[in-house]
């Protein structure tokens, strides 16, 4: 059983008397481990999709299954549960709670889940430490340049241990040695600890790095290669 | 995840599946929160500090000068309880004396919570100099055990309080004595009606004269000792009226009910202060109305602005929330988060109003406030020219009803539209 199966997926959105098909009838699977680019123009169809694999939309039809759980049937509750034990995030910008540090901001996920104290700022520090930030834990967002933040956002995705990594444009607001540094560690705990990444982006450097490239066009899938 | 999911997964399990937050996280939360815009906090602070502290300060000058009306009320002149002869409270006759008080004083004396008490004699006459008459009250008192029952005794001016066995000695309320032009050691002749409806004069000297604030006693009031008045007017060991004086307010009704209970109702009737004379009552419980009323607005008013203020805070950071969601916290969580907020603000505000207020109330409760030129119209009704504020239980009980209310309410609407959020949608928004 694939780790990720979608079936069908549409979604539709409302401009005025317009209506954009988001999603066109998208089915795909997705293995354990693998390093997945979904790459195409603004208005693809690839962040739309990549919100339905992090149970953060509803398509309007078709499926979708992680670990052979359809999340479509769950409350919002449950859903939000869901995407707590199953999925992590890391987005282009805004990635941190503000009032939180780096530190706890990690470790904010892990208390969601129930961890004790000591050991989630035992565990946060260790993907701190993980991500090259080892030190930083004191520091507020708004001490952090913006490459800092991201590795954050990656540290606190990856510390609650989850089946899958969603990230959305996350070089996009990087300079390039930044967005290189940042890719190279996702690679390497790609490769370290076998976690899924599912990207959206359009950035060559992102794309360069896929194992699996998945063109949308129209919010479908274009071309689907592994590499 | 290959390496550590058993662990994580086994924590998830161990939360029962449930998502979670501790206290210290909420309350870190907002504290960091509401110091995000420092001017906005501190704006709604003290819109909040002066609306709890003026309320609060206002409830304890109320209380003050409630609390004076009653002990003016009650220790001037009527005690807190009184017991009477059946009908004699309404038609003031003399043939309606009690012939034997011995219960009466039994049942006070082994009351609990009657400190003092003593008998006295009401009747209506005149008294008259060589040229000038007056319409008085005469009140036969025992000297001694009034001292414990009222303060009348403080109340002479001029001249002394009656001395235990002084039978041929009165104290003149003073605009009697003025009507009268009667000084100390003057001859004042009091004329009345003894039981059975006959005449009765008696020859008294004036040995002080009083001065109380209160019109029915200075313009009515003659005094003398219940000896006396019993022997004036023949009515043996018999009194109009039995004197309790209670250790407080608030254990009135207490006694009030045993002593309905031990007393034969055909033989005395027993009133309490406020069944006499409901006017002071009528006062307090309007105020009561009142406080309620002004709580109400304060609450209206303060309600507005916090409302506003959260309200602020859900649209400045729709976009975290929505990270909060996506990360994986609940509706629940999420309501609790903006709800703590709230109270956090409310309760700050809130503890300083109430300190500010109680310590003006502790240094005006020693001070006074000084309304002296207002004494005519505040002995009228029983009030001290000098207010004094008084914090007690019921008013910090009160602001803190307020406080909880007041968080309650402005917390849950803006922190229910938080749980509506969709998380796409509001990590959207810039």
């Amino acid at each position: 059983m694939a780790l990720i199966e979608t079936k069908d997926l549409m979604k539709v959105y409302g401009l005025g008397e317009v209506s954009v098909k988001a999603l066109d009838g998208v089915s795909l699977n997705v293995e354990k481990g693998e390093f997945l680019v979904l790459a195409g123009r603004s208005g693809s169809g690839k962040t739309t999709l990549l919100n339905m694999l992090g149970a953060l939309d509803m398509p309007d039809s078709g499926t979708v299954r992680i670990h052979g759980e359809e999340y479509q049937q769950l409350s919002k509750n449950k859903r939000a549960l869901f995407r707590l034990r199953h999925i992590g995030f890391v987005f282009q910008a805004y990635n941190l709670i503000r009032v939180l540090t780096a530190r706890e901001n990690v470790a904010y996920v892990l208390e969601l889940q129930g961890m004790a104290k000591a050991e989630r700022l035992q565990r946060a520090d260790k993907w701190l430490e993980e991500v090259g930030l080892g030190g930083f834990g004191k520091r507020r967002p708004d001490q952090l340049s913006g490459g800092q933040q991201q590795r954050v956002a990656v540290a606190r995705a990856l510390a609650a241990a989850p089946d899958i990594v969603l990230a959305d444009e996350p070089t996009a607001n990087l300079d390039s040695t930044t967005a290189t540094e940042l890719l190279d560690l996702l690679v390497e705990l790609n490769q370290t600890h076998k976690t899924t990444f599912i990207f959206a982006s359009h950035d060559p450097g992102v794309i360069s790095r896929a194992k699996r490239l998945i063109q949308m066009q129209d919010g479908r899938v274009a071309t689907d290669e592994t590499l | 995840m290959s390496e550590e999911p058993s662990s994580v997964k086994s924590w998830s399990a161990r939360s029962g599946g449930a998502v979670t937050l501790s206290m210290v996280t909420y309350f870190l939360l907002a504290l960091r929160n509401l110091t995000r815009n420092m001017r906005r906090t501190v704006l709604t602070l003290i819109a909040l500090v002066v609306a709890i502290g003026s309320l609060t300060f206002m409830l304890t000058l109320t209380e003050g000068y409630l609390g004076s009306m009653k002990d003016n009320f009650v220790l001037t002149n009527f005690g807190h309880i009184q017991v009477n002869a059946p009908g004699f409270q309404e038609d003031g006759l003399i043939d309606n004396f009690m012939a034997d008080t011995g219960a009466v004083i039994a049942a006070a004396q082994a009351d609990p919570n009657v400190i003092a008490s003593s008998q006295r004699v009401y009747v209506s006459g005149l008294a008259n100099v060589a040229t000038a008459s007056a319409a008085i009250t005469v009140i036969g008192v025992e000297p001694e055990k009034e001292k414990a029952v009222t303060r009348m005794a403080n109340f002479v001016t001029n001249g002394a309080w009656l001395e235990v066995g002084d039978n041929g000695g009165v104290v003149l309320g003073i605009d009697v004595a003025e009507t009268l032009e009667a000084e100390l050691g003057d001859k004042v002749v009091m004329t009345t009606q003894a039981p059975g409806g006959d005449f009765s004069s008696q020859v008294f000297r004036v040995r002080g004269i009083m001065e109380s604030g209160t019109p029915e006693i200075d313009r009515l009031m003659a005094i003398v000792t219940l000896e006396a008045a019993q022997t004036w007017l023949v009515l043996g060991d018999g009194a109009t009226t039995v004197v309790l004086r209670v250790d407080n307010h608030e254990n009135t009704d207490a006694v009030y009910q045993r002593m309905l209970d031990q007393l034969d109702g055909d033989r005395f009737e027993t009133q309490r202060w406020f069944d006499v004379d409901p006017f002071i009552q009528q006062i307090v419980e309007s105020s009561d109305a009142s406080i309620v009323f002004i709580l109400a607005i304060v609450v209206v008013v303060v309600l507005g602005e916090i409302i506003n203020t959260m309200f602020m805070t859900l649209y400045e950071r729709t976009r975290e929330f929505g990270l909060m969601e996506a990360l994986g916290t609940g509706r629940r969580q999420l309501f609790a988060m903006l709800l703590w907020e709230t109270t956090v603000l409310v309760s700050i505000g809130g503890a300083l109003g109430y300190g500010g207020a109680a310590i003006l109330t502790a240094i005006y409760g020693r001070r006074g406030i000084d309304l002296t030129a207002f004494t005519e119209t505040l002995s009228s009704l029983y009030m001290d020219p000098v207010i004094h504020p008084v914090m007690d239980l019921k008013i910090t009980v009160y602001i803190l009803a307020t406080i909880a209310i007041t968080a309650l309410l402005a917390g849950v609407l803006p922190a229910w539209r938080a749980t509506k959020l969709n998380p796409v949608e509001a990590m959207r928004q810039i």
